[in-house]
């Protein structure tokens, strides 16, 4: 979903590709690393705290019926929401990454609380966990998905982290929150300006906020690549890359370059969004393939962008974006009538790697 | 209302806004016309004469329906029955009411071209048929808690890149061709506060959306005047007006007294503002006013303050708003919601007048 960051962040990949070696002759055993950099006054996470996230599958789910996010939470249908999730279940998924926004919830508070709650019950109904995504810095210059904007940063935070708080605290020690991801492609790559400064402080409180809530799962913010993550580590628990280049050779460099940064921040580093899309499915089944295989090697896991059909920009083939193969970024793994893509059978096939809740 | 609709006839009849036009483009080719260099000159260093009493007769309120907090709601979930029902209350509470500022969306354009579009015809014959002329409000940079949907900068930025604001160029062009045929249009109102968020300069980001779109709009419809509503503010080349002065042609201002200004400080400024005004030598209507308050009789003297100021300067008015609605500032504190709110309607949810609030027919008289 990074079409307008893919540049730079590739750009950046690719530069520090060079220094990947190095980074992976200084690598220390992760229990060691974990603790250097946290100056923070919150215990660790305690829940589902995993160092290897090769086995995490999953799918970002935006629901079918909203173009944009705000529709997704108004006209929230549990019946819906619980079919179409149902579907990752063919593939053997055992995360969902849930997308969810202030702008939807300052509306009705108490239905949008409840919708949310009902959806992580939805979600654990299948066996899987959830992922929540809080904020979403994502958009498109045609056919915006909505979210949190660059002026929104300016303002008051008080009622957006009255939002966060009414979200997390009914499930700070609840196994069915894998992890929180606080954010979805923060678009800061630096300090360097007055936005970025704002954007990096506006997560770090964020962040404190979930904490003070006191929840046990470890946090993670859904940054794309290079800079952008290095800047969030600080505030992290887990890393996060959302890698969308376009041959096997340059995702292949990419990991090396994520291995790079697992070992200079001393944190695991899961993979929450992936895979350009294609209006043809032999070609994005052909791309599917080879990512989910490095990823999961890698020990990053995959979740791909998106789950099903459906209204939103790149979801649906009359509004695909420019991040896919040959600039058609249609994504979705399943068509609006419930079917898996054609080419995408190999992902019917039981996983090697488990999750560690359905190796029990 | 029909007294003020004769007088408003002649005020807008196309010639008159035609001649508007051509005395712009005159200005622009003067070197080619018959006019004399020196008659040139004379004309442009002369005092131009004030026209801001053009729109006094107009009454009007700013609407939104009951159903919806968004743009997204309110058109894509258009409710016929409520919205024909909630104007005719309008009419009936306030029987002068000739005019209402309606706010479409470009989020709701987004989110479903048709349903959008077909809400946005359907509503514009509804006005019409109430013979109530309408202000549509196309963009706007207003943002509030609870979030309406608008413009943001960002979102400003890319679609300058894509076609020169082609997304919101596409809107603004299916929009006019939905609402256009009722033949109700007072004026247009490009944007609504347009610099809230910054922008208030030469060369930024939303000036240049502003003039594009005001562009767009006279290739469409050359007959129809163009406003843009800000706060109306006038220290400086960067002020409100000296900025979009350029590109309209009736100055839309939101001459709010708020709590924290005493009234007789307020009252001296607005005295400025209609003398600047009325140097521009352009129209001018607020097309907002009256502050709001969750305490009613706080919000009645609001309305006296202001109505009576607009009044006595021959300047129409629409207040914010005519009926209650889960927009923001629309309704009365909600539980649960710990920011803090005021309350700007002037009809309560079951369809009753606001508490002191007919105080706005004094004003009509």
């Amino acid at each position: 979903m990074n079409t307008r960051s893919s540049p730079i962040t590739r750009r950046h990949a690719l530069q520090t590709v060079a220094t990947a070696a190095l980074g992976t002759a200084l690598a220390r055993p992760l229990a060691a690393q974990t603790s250097a950099p946290a100056k923070s006054s919150f215990p660790k996470p305690a829940l589902n705290v995993y160092e290897s996230y090769a086995w995490l599958r999953g799918f970002s789910v935006v629901p079918s019926w909203g173009a944009r996010i705000e529709e997704a939470w108004w006209s929230y249908d549990g019946s819906r929401f619980r079919e179409e999730i149902a579907l990752s279940r063919q593939v053997h998924a055992n995360c969902i990454r849930l997308w969810i926004e202030f702008t939807a919830w300052m509306a009705d508070p108490e239905r949008v609380t409840a919708s949310f709650l009902d959806a992580v019950k939805a979600i654990a109904e299948q066996g899987m966990k959830t992922m929540p995504c809080l904020f979403n810095r994502w958009h498109d210059s045609r056919w915006d998905y909505g979210g949190t904007y660059t002026e929104t940063l300016f303002r008051d935070w008080k009622p957006q982290l009255d939002y966060v708080r009414a979200l997390v605290t009914p499930l700070v020690g609840d196994d069915r929150v894998l992890i929180w991801d606080l954010c979805n492609e923060p678009q800061a790559h630096d300090q360097s300006s007055e936005v970025n400064k704002k954007e990096f402080t506006w997560l770090k409180c964020i962040a404190e906020t979930v904490r003070g809530c006191g929840a046990k799962q470890p946090i993670t913010i859904g940054t794309m690549n290079g800079k952008n993550i290095e800047t969030y580590a600080p505030v992290v628990d887990v890393l996060c890359a959302h890698p969308y280049p376009h041959t096997r050779g340059e995702l292949e460099k990419l990991i090396i370059g994520y291995h790079a940064m697992q070992a200079a921040n001393g944190k695991p580093l899961l993979v929450n969004e992936c895979i350009p899309g294609s209006l043809s499915d032999a070609t994005r089944a052909e791309v599917a393939n080879y990512y989910t295989e490095l990823l999961s090697a890698a020990g990053f896991g995959w979740m791909g962008w998106a789950l099903r059909e459906g209204k939103a920009i790149s979801t649906r083939r009359d509004r695909y974006d420019a991040n896919g193969i040959n600039k058609e970024g249609f994504h979705p793994f399943f068509t609006k009538s419930g079917k898996l893509r054609d080419g995408l059978e190999f992902l019917t096939e039981i996983p090697k790697q488990r999750a560690p809740w359905e190796r029990v | 209302m029909g007294e003020s609709l004769t007088s408003h006839e002649t005020v807008m009849s196309p010639t008159h806004t035609a001649t508007n036009i051509r005395r712009r483009e005159a200005l622009k080719t003067g070197c080619a016309l018959i006019v004399s260099a020196a008659g040139a000159l004379a004309s442009e260093t002369a005092p131009k004469p004030s026209r801001i009493h053009e729109y006094s007769w107009v009454r009007g309120f700013n609407y939104q329906p009951s159903w919806g907090s968004h743009g997204i709601t309110i058109w894509n979930d258009f409710r016929e029955a409520t919205y024909g029902k909630e104007l005719s209350l309008g009419l009936k509470h306030f029987p002068k009411l000739n005019t209402l500022r309606i706010w479409f969306s470009y989020d709701a354009h987004v989110a479903d071209p048709k349903r959008f579009l077909a809400a946005a015809k359907r509503a514009s014959e509804l006005v019409a048929e109430h013979k109530l002329k309408m202000i549509p409000v196309i963009f706007n940079g207003w943002h509030s808690l609870v979030e309406f949907g608008g413009f943001t900068r960002e979102q400003l930025a890319w679609s300058e890149r894509n076609g020169n604001f082609g997304p919101h160029r596409q809107y603004l062009c299916e929009l006019l061709d939905a609402i256009c045929p009722a033949g109700n249009l007072l004026l247009y109102d490009v944007s609504n506060e347009p610099f809230n968020n910054g922008g208030c300069a030469k060369g930024s980001v939303e000036l240049r959306f502003l003039e594009a779109m005001a562009q767009q709009i006279r290739k469409l419809d050359s007959r129809t005047p163009i406003s843009i509503g800000t706060q109306g503010s006038i220290a400086g080349p960067s002020s409100d007006l000296a900025l979009i002065d350029p590109f309209v042609d009736v100055h839309a201002i939101h001459p709010y007294w708020t709590p924290r200004t005493p009234a007789e400080k307020h009252a001296a400024d607005f005295a400025k503002l209609v003398e600047h005004l009325k140097q521009l030598g352009k129209p001018a209507i607020a097309t907002e006013c009256c502050w709001g308050s969750n305490d009613d009789a706080e919000r009645v003297n609001s309305v006296r303050h202001d109505l009576g100021l607009l009044q006595a300067a021959g300047i129409g008015f629409l207040p914010h708003a005519l009926h209650h609605s889960p927009v923001a500032d629309l309704h009365r504190p909600v539980p649960g919601r710990n920011w803090e709110t005021m309350y700007m309607a002037f009809i309560e949810p079951n369809g009753s007048i606001r508490p002191g609030h007919e105080v706005y027919n004094e004003f009509c008289r």
